[in-house]
């Protein structure tokens, strides 16, 4: 009997607490005073167009108030209420993915309301995304570095993106903490992955992920240094377009960007990986012009890169890269004729890291007042070129801050790219729709499950590459594969040493990509 | 700290041991808070260098892939945060010293039957030793410490049955190789002796040995992602940041004491078993606990061994002669004073503090530690502060010459004259000719070193302080709030950090800071790849005092007297009341060596600087030979430019 009474009183008081909580919430919308403005939400996820298996776009409301509800919903599906004293809205995962999968292509709106100390509620003007119809490759892979020459803590990271967990793949604690850059994948896929390394005790071998199994390769032959920048993988997966660098970091004394790289030399190679060969061709590696950023045209019939003449460090302010491309018959191994795709002078500006969309159909390239090194521009611009027209155009969604590295998702609907847009300083990775008609719509962060997350990270984003699974080898195998080139080629049977230049500290040879 | 005990003797006995206990902790705290000061420790880069520093807000300990001992490194991270405040360093040290010697006690009541107790304080007093010689192993003592801890509940589980200890034991070492790997063969050492010798369970011990190697790769594999080799390497104490360590020292040096720890828990173990198995009395007391074992089987008793050997330790104690005890505290603490007294790294000391108060921009003090620094432990990175403590203190220009000054270390671009210095010692620099730089002017420069600080010390609040307000100076108000938000998550500088946000919000531009304004008057209005000059920042702007002291300190490091002659007139500039004292001496030996009078603009030379020059001058003529006259001169004239000027070098007068 006892326990009867007992279990009514607890039901009734569950029930007094849900009428209660619902009299709150239709406290909310029936006596609300209307804003007429967006609410505002750090980061800015207003008016984007998201895929529809991102991770919940969570964030933080920059309004002051006592109290935060949030509603988001759609045509079809529940929608989303949350309640916070907080202004951190974090939206639970599971309810954000069906309404999602509930509204492939259409609009999501989110009602934002905000108490004030005296319980009076306000309404902002709703919030309006859109769901996009297509999803974007589920891992997005990138470094994470401080802003400086000294890799005392460098990791190379794959994000879900449909959910918030980020691992380590590669952290360069494992290899005396080295550097490692420029990773690159044939076709978005992991299992065909190329990533660098540069150890002043291991050397400098290029890590290649075929069929699970990391393999170091040296690139060093009488003509090269073996110290690869950037690759970019045939489609056949047969051959990798590489560079070699020989980078030199200036210090400017005045200008907002501090530092600036200038290439003392840079010429392309192939690299055949059936035969383990490095192929050298005069017409990409001319001893009077600095070659750099290969990327193959998708039928594999041409090789693109930026190549600008090799200047004296002194005229670093000169070097403007032409985008150049030349026929190759992967087959054969015969080259073309050089040919000029866009130059420097139509674009005002230096043409660098040209991104094929998977269809073909667009070249995705940046465009800096100088320099092939844009990162460290105090502004750089993207820009897309229709290769069916010929024309190109700046995009709309460039910021007055330095946009780079950029790639593209393997449906080709989905750009990544980094950029300094939010405080000039630390590059952040940030996604942008791009639809058929080659149309880029406004970029949205990449999200975090605390959406104050970018506030306290002083670690910049790098090379943001979006991938179609993870990536299938462990850390343990990429760094057992940077010692175990470091014992080969320190040995006496072998015919690569390393250089005078690697025997010093680290600090000298890598810069931030 | 101690067992108390039941009777009224034995409490008497625990309580003066509880008493002495506290005495000698007491002692050892106000050592370390006093003298030793671990806030030196907390601006060490030494430090930093083998501890991932905590980093607030996102990018922390998580950024690091987990690895065997992380949880027991991180921890020692955070510890050293703490050492901000030189009480709460003081604390740690101590609490950790008294957890290493109560689990010595334990772990030797255990193995030695009660005997041997005395050695318990060799764990504390080593770590008096580290901390003396301003050596950071938190992580080692967190390690060996927990190891303890986890042997003393493996002793004391009263698990009976081999098969449930070996299950125990299983557990207990995963969880050691996990979270202090440090300390996984001290700790896998002392099982197998206990079980071996003291439990007499081969087969358990057996177990465990054979166990031991393979709990790395299970735990490795389930946990980590680490190379098959490092799975057993990272067992072994390998830091090679331990190695290159304190030159200066021959007897308690890094290595030594890195491994001393490591090795001593097993030998004690043993020694103590040894011990035991020596002693007739033990012997006998073996036999009647064997004995008793036979008749507790037949009784079926459950009073263990291990309650025996705790009612044997306290008869021991009842039935110690007080005297003994008396004795062992007196040379316990003539020990304890020993190890300080020879032990103590006071070079370091004066190191660490001109590091401090540098970094405080406490200035005289600076000046008072590098007088008594002595000029052979002088090296390139202690003139940049000391010169840097003489210009802010307004006597560069006079005192220059009392501190060593050798020509090849140029005044602030310490970063060329410092090849010489270790990669750890150069990037502890970064920071500090960040600040230099920004004096100057250069902020550009000063951003980049501030960047490599942050990044070569991994984390580092006044780094990112001074980005900020180099962004500041930069007019990049939106920068400047990023860093300091990221400020903002570190407690020590939440305010400060809040504070300049709350100014970045109500004036952008800090129009109305006179230092930011100041700062803003001294960058060079063309942009170049090439370094900057101080002739080029003068040119800037004339009235850039610590430019045109740097330039003309230089002039005199390379006995360039015509160019200080050349100079006088922008004396005026700052509006120096008279010569200052490096200046008269120089045109005292151009007027003597030209046998000109250049034009003053007004300043007068002293007769006194005049006749200094003669003083020195016929002291060298009665040696008639410049090194047989040096003893003499550096007496009295050594902290002048005249010796300078004859010898080449300066500071003679500081304690060799």
């Amino acid at each position: 009997m006892r326990t009867t009474a007992s279990s009514t009183l607890t039901l009734a008081l569950l029930a007094c607490a849900l009428v209660f909580t619902q009299c709150d919430k239709t406290a909310v919308i029936d006596a609300s005073r209307s804003i007429d403005r967006p609410a505002k939400i750090r980061p800015d996820y207003c008016g984007v167009v998201i895929p529809p298996n991102i991770a919940p776009l969570n964030f933080l409301i920059e309004e002051n108030g006592a109290g935060h509800y949030v509603k988001i919903y759609s045509k079809d599906g529940d929608p989303i209420e949350i309640h916070s004293r907080k202004p951190d809205i974090e939206i639970p995962v599971d309810r954000w993915k069906k309404l999602l999968d509930a509204n492939h292509g259409r609009k999501l709106y989110f009602d934002v309301y905000v108490k004030d100390s005296e319980n009076n509620w306000s309404r902002f003007e709703t919030i309006e995304n859109t769901v996009a119809d297509a999803g974007i490759d589920p891992f997005l892979t990138y470094r994470k570095i401080m802003i400086s020459v000294i890799w005392n803590d460098m990791g190379f990271y794959q994000r879900n993106l449909e959910n918030y967990e980020e691992s380590v793949v590669l952290h360069n604690r494992l290899f005396s903490y080295g550097c490692m850059h420029c990773h690159s994948y044939l076709n978005n896929d992991p299992h065909h992955m190329a990533l660098q390394a540069r150890s002043s005790t291991y050397g400098t071998p290029m890590l290649l992920v075929e069929n699970n199994q990391v393999e170091p390769i040296s690139t060093k032959t009488e003509l090269t240094s073996g110290k690869t920048g950037f690759s970019a993988w045939h489609p056949n997966g047969k051959l990798l377009a590489i560079t070699d660098n020989k980078f030199q970091m200036l210090i400017h004394t005045k200008v907002q960007e501090v530092r600036d790289v200038f290439d003392l030399a840079c010429d392309l190679d192939l690299y055949r990986l059936d035969t383990r060969e490095v192929i050298r061709e005069n017409k990409i590696s001319k001893i009077d012009r600095m070659e750099t950023f290969p990327e193959w045209s998708r039928d594999g019939r041409y090789l693109y890169f930026c190549s600008a003449p090799q200047l004296p460090k002194e005229r670093y302010r000169e070097v403007r890269c032409d985008l150049m491309r030349i026929r190759y018959d992967a087959e054969s191994g015969e080259w073309g004729e050089l040919e000029t795709v866009l130059s420097a002078k139509a674009v005002d500006g230096s043409i660098n890291q040209p991104r094929f969309s998977p269809d073909d159909r667009f070249l995705l390239f940046n465009v800096s007042p100088y320099s092939d090194f844009p990162i460290h521009q105090a502004q750089c611009d993207l820009y897309l070129m229709d290769m069916e027209s010929g024309e190109h155009r700046k995009l709309s969604i460039s910021s007055k801050r330095p946009d780079t590295w950029h790639s593209w998702s393997s449906n080709g609907r989905w750009i990544a790219f980094n950029s300094k847009r939010l405080d000039g300083r630390f590059s952040r990775p940030f996604f942008s729709y791009v639809d058929a008609n080659g149309v880029a719509h406004k970029p949205f962060l990449l999200p975090q499950q605390n959406p104050a997350y970018y506030d306290s990270l002083a670690w910049a984003y790098n090379i943001p590459e979006l991938i179609k699974a993870p990536i299938p080898v462990t850390g343990s195998q990429l760094s057992e594969a940077i010692i175990s080139y470091g014992k080969q080629t320190s040995g006496p049977a072998s015919s690569w040493k390393p250089g005078a230049a690697e025997t010093e500290s680290n600090d000298e040879l890598q810069y931030e990509r | 700290m101690v067992d108390a005990p039941n009777t009224d003797a034995a409490r008497d006995g625990w309580r003066a041991t509880f008493f002495f206990h506290l005495f000698f902790y007491l002692l050892f705290f106000l050592y370390i808070f006093l003298y030793l000061d671990p806030r030196l420790l907390h601006c060490s880069i030494m430090s930093y260098w083998r501890l991932p520093p905590y980093v607030p807000g996102s990018g922390g300990f998580e950024q690091i892939p987990g690895f065997p001992g992380k949880t027991a490194m991180c921890a020692a991270g955070v510890l050293l945060y703490c050492f901000h405040y030189s009480w709460a360093g003081a604390l740690i040290i101590t609490a950790v010293a008294w957890l290493l010697s109560w689990g010595t006690g334990q772990c030797l009541d255990v193995m030695s039957d009660g005997r041997l107790r005395a050695l318990r304080f060799i764990p504390a007093i080593v770590v008096l030793l580290q901390y003396s010689r301003y050596y950071h192993f938190m992580m080692e003592n967190l390690s060996i410490a927990l190891g303890l801890l986890l042997f003393y509940l493996y002793t004391r589980a009263c698990i009976r049955r081999g098969a449930l200890r070996f299950i125990l034991f299983l557990f207990f070492s995963a969880v050691i190789y996990y979270a202090a790997v440090f300390a996984y063969l001290p700790f896998v050492m002392l099982c197998a002796l206990y079980e071996l010798l003291v439990k007499r369970a081969w087969l358990v011990d057996l177990g465990a040995l054979i166990s031991a190697a393979l709990i790395p790769i299970v735990v490795s594999a389930l946990l980590f992602d680490i190379s098959a080799a490092e799975v057993y390497l990272c067992i072994l104490p390998n830091d090679p940041a331990v190695l290159p360590y304190d030159p200066l020292s021959v007897y308690f040096n890094g290595p030594v004491l890195y491994y001393f720890l490591y090795v001593f828990f097993p030998i004690a173990g043993l020694a103590s078993v040894y011990w035991r198995y020596n002693s007739d009395k033990l012997q006998n007391r073996f036999r009647r606990v064997d004995a008793d074992k036979g008749k507790a089987r037949k009784k079926k008793s459950r009073k263990s061994k291990d309650d025996k050997i705790q009612q044997s330790k306290a008869d021991t104690s009842q039935n110690a002669n007080p005297s003994h005890g008396m004795l062992s505290a007196i040379i316990l603490l003539i020990i304890l004073i020993c190890v300080v007294l020879l032990s103590t790294n006071h070079q370091e000391r004066h190191y660490l503090r001109i590091r401090f108060y540098s970094q405080q921009r406490m200035w005289n003090e600076v000046l008072y530690e590098a007088r008594n620094l002595g000029t052979k432990y002088f090296n390139v990175c202690y003139c940049h502060d000391v010169n840097r403590a003489l210009y802010h203190s307004g006597r560069l220009l006079d005192e220059m010459f009392a501190y060593p000054q050798p020509i090849d270390w140029c005044l602030y671009h310490v970063e060329a004259a410092s090849r010489s210095l270790s990669a750890m010692e150069r990037r502890a620099r970064f920071l500090d000719l960040s600040e230099t730089y920004y004096e100057l002017g250069r902020v550009n420069e000063a951003e980049n070193f501030a960047w490599d600080a942050l990044a070569g010390l991994k984390y580092h609040p006044q780094a990112l302080k001074r980005l900020a307000l180099i962004n500041i100076v930069k007019r990049q108000p939106e920068t400047a709030r990023a860093l300091l938000r990221i400020l903002r998550e570190d407690f020590l500088y939440r305010d400060q950090a809040q504070e300049l946000l709350d100014r970045l919000e109500e004036d952008p531009d800090f129009s109305s800071d006179e230092e930011i304004q100041r700062i803003r008057s001294l960058i060079p209005d063309d942009d170049s790849i090439n370094e900057g000059s101080l002739t080029e920042l003068l040119a800037q702007n004339k009235h850039n005092r610590m430019a045109f002291e740097y330039l003309m300190a230089s002039y005199f490091q390379r006995r360039e007297v015509l160019e200080i002659v050349n100079n006088i007139e922008r004396l005026r500039d700052f509006q120096y009341a008279t010569l200052p004292r490096a200046f008269e001496e120089a045109l005292v030996i151009y007027m003597q060596t030209t046998g000109q009078r250049p034009d003053l603009y007004g300043y007068e030379i002293s007769p006194e600087s005049i006749t200094r020059l003669q003083e020195l001058i016929n002291i060298l003529n009665k040696h008639n030979d410049k090194q047989a006259a040096l003893t003499e001169l550096a007496d009295k004239f050594g902290d002048t430019y005249y010796f300078y000027n004859v010898y080449g070098f300066s500071g003679s007068q500081l304690i060799r």
